[in-house]
């Protein structure tokens, strides 16, 4: 499902991204991206979500060639994945059930369908009691949460997350990693960058290693006995 | 917090069911709303902007209210030619009779009549203005009129100059040469009332790209989120046309309210004025088709200011690469 090719990515200030990536993500699997601080995870989620172009190599979604897409291709590609941003990307003069709802609405949900999916995914992130604050209201834990709701709302068959435990405790970091785990396990294909090495111990899914900029490692762990 | 029921796993779906025709009309109306949700949220701007949209609006439609009266004079005044030499008040009608002669007598061609004060006063009342006017004088105040006709414009001139200098003669009215300054006049009302247009034409499309540019500032944020979460460029643009659209709309429906306002006031002055005189002036509104005109005009403009301005600024907003962190 998710291919790179010799993937390079230098940035216009001359800082490597990553150098020379190749792996190969089935459809359906789970996998994480670990690695230090700068060590190129978010790079390469941005390199799937095409927020960024490479400077050499392919990727390739679904057999598309992300590079040769035109504007309108890439904007559709962009709509059929769910997108967990670093930084919640929230919009603050919006209610939370504004924000679920603007993917839907990009997408072109009916009202109802919107109504009835936004109440949904904010009661499987524990926020439907919420859905009309407005971001700023909520702590981080709970912001990172509705990024994970909108990520989740229309449904995508690939959901690529960048850090989305990082602001939570740890047991909800666990509850949010069982969701992720539920899609997986009904078929959605999940790409998780972390640096929360606990987490992905405990989780027991292939995880890529990126170590400045380089993949360094992939493997799974054992599963548990 | 749950696990996602069964029912909810794994779709790849991600266009949600509606017919075409509801998903179209569901688009209009999330933009609709948003355009005007964007106008609620900045009272202040959005009225600033109707109002820069009003007032280039008003200016040519101003033009256009004078222009459409000068040409409702010149209209009533089509039928008359010649002049009228005004005799001194002294000249009574057997002098003014034997004046008239004397000038026709000494010119070919040339048709005299003379108006009596009684006729005088009689033809005053008919005039749009003075209505009534002769109920109310009681002595006649006016001269002895001696109306005169002649074909060649030229020659006329010439011989109202000669008949100025005689003392019987008060004073010379030349309706050709009224009719040509009133032509004049309207000439140049109707080359400013171009220029007014193209002004207005050109001011309206050039609020409109700034009030859009203004809105996609504002809305920077959602645009730019909604860029990365795959919007496409006709979900981004749809809100800011109907924006354009509607500020156009309000803009020059306020320029045409203004208009209309303004005239009514004049109006009613200028018939409270000549009441005085126990008689009406008519004053023509505006064209209702010249106002529809310029409504529909400033909607497509708004339109098409939203559209330039988007073209322009969408290109970089797409741009999707900025760093995550
Ligand atoms: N927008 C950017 N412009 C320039 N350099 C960047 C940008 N984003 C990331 N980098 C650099 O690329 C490298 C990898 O960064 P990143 O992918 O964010 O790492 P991680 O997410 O693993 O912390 C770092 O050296 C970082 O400084
Ligand atoms: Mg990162």
């Amino acid at each position: 499902m998710i291919e790179f090719e010799g993937v390079h990515k230098r940035y216009a200030g001359g800082q490597n991204g990553l150098l020379d990536i190749n792996f190969v993500i089935q459809r359906g699997e789970m996998v994480f991206v670990t690695g230090h601080s700068g060590a190129g995870k978010s790079t390469l989620i941005k390199l799937i979500a095409l927020l960024e172009g490479t400077s050499r190599g392919q990727v390739r979604v679904d057999g598309q060639v992300l590079g040769s897409l035109r504007r309108s291709a890439a904007q559709q590609h962009r709509r059929t994945l769910g997108m967990v941003f670093q930084d919640y990307r929230l919009l603050h003069r919006q209610s939370i059930f504004d924000n679920v709802a603007l993917p839907l609405r990009i997408a072109g949900w009916t009202q109802a369908d919107i109504d009835k999916r936004v109440r949904a995914v904010l009661d499987l992130v524990g926020l439907g009691a919420r859905a009309f604050d407005t971001p700023l209201m909520l702590s981080g834990g709970e912001q990172q949460r509705v990024g994970i709701a909108r990520a989740l709302a229309p449904r995508p068959a690939l959901i690529i997350a960048d850090e989305p435990t990082g602001n939570l405790d740890p047991k909800l970091a666990t509850d949010i990693m069982q969701l992720f785990i539920s899609l997986m396990q009904a078929g959605t294909t999940v790409v998780v960058a972390s640096h929360d090495l606990h987490l992905i111990q405990r989780v027991k899914k292939r995880v890529l290693v990126l170590d400045k900029g380089r993949l360094i490692d992939d493997f799974r762990p054992e599963p548990a006995a | 917090m749950s696990m996602e029921p069964e029912s909810d796993r794994g779709a790849v779906r991600i266009r949600a069911g509606g017919s075409f025709w509801q998903n179209l009309t569901q688009r209009h109306r999330d933009a609709a709303g948003k355009a005007w949700a964007r106008l609620r949220q900045a009272p202040l701007s959005a009225a600033f902007g109707v109002l820069l949209i009003a007032f280039a609006w008003l200016l040519p439609l101003m033009v256009h209210w004078l222009e459409r009266n000068l040409a409702g004079a010149a209209g009533d005044l089509a039928g008359s030619h010649g002049a009228h030499v005004f005799l001194k008040v002294e000249q009574d009608e057997a002098a003014a009779t034997a004046i008239a002669e004397r000038w026709r007598v000494a010119e070919a061609d040339l048709e005299t009549r003379v108006i009596s004060r009684d006729e005088g006063l009689r033809e005053l009342a008919e005039l749009p203005g003075f209505r009534g006017i002769d109920a109310v004088v009681g002595d006649n105040p006016l001269p002895v009129v001696v109306s005169i006709d002649l074909a060649d414009p030229a020659r006329l001139e010439a011989l109202l100059d000669d008949w100025r200098k005689d003392p019987a003669v008060d004073f010379v009215q030349s309706d050709a040469r009224l009719k040509r300054k009133l032509r004049h006049v309207q000439e140049f009302v109707a080359a400013a009332a171009w220029v007014a247009w193209l002004l207005a034409l050109a001011g309206a499309l050039l609020i409109s790209i700034h009030l859009s540019r203004l809105a996609v500032n504002a809305d920077r944020d959602e645009i730019s989120v909604s860029f990365w979460l795959g919007a496409d460029d006709a979900h981004i643009r749809r809100p800011l046309l109907y924006g354009g659209m509607l500020q156009g709309f309000i803009g020059a429906s306020l320029a045409a309210i203004l208009v209309l306002a303004l005239v009514a006031a004049t109006h009613r002055a200028l018939v409270e004025f000549s009441q005085q005189f126990a008689s009406r002036i008519e004053l023509l509104g505006p064209d209702p088709r010249t106002l529809l005109a310029v409504v529909v005009a400033a909607v497509v403009l708004g339109w098409l200011g939203a559209f330039v301005c988007t073209s322009v600024d969408l290109g970089q907003l797409g741009q999707t690469r900025e760093d995550i962190e």
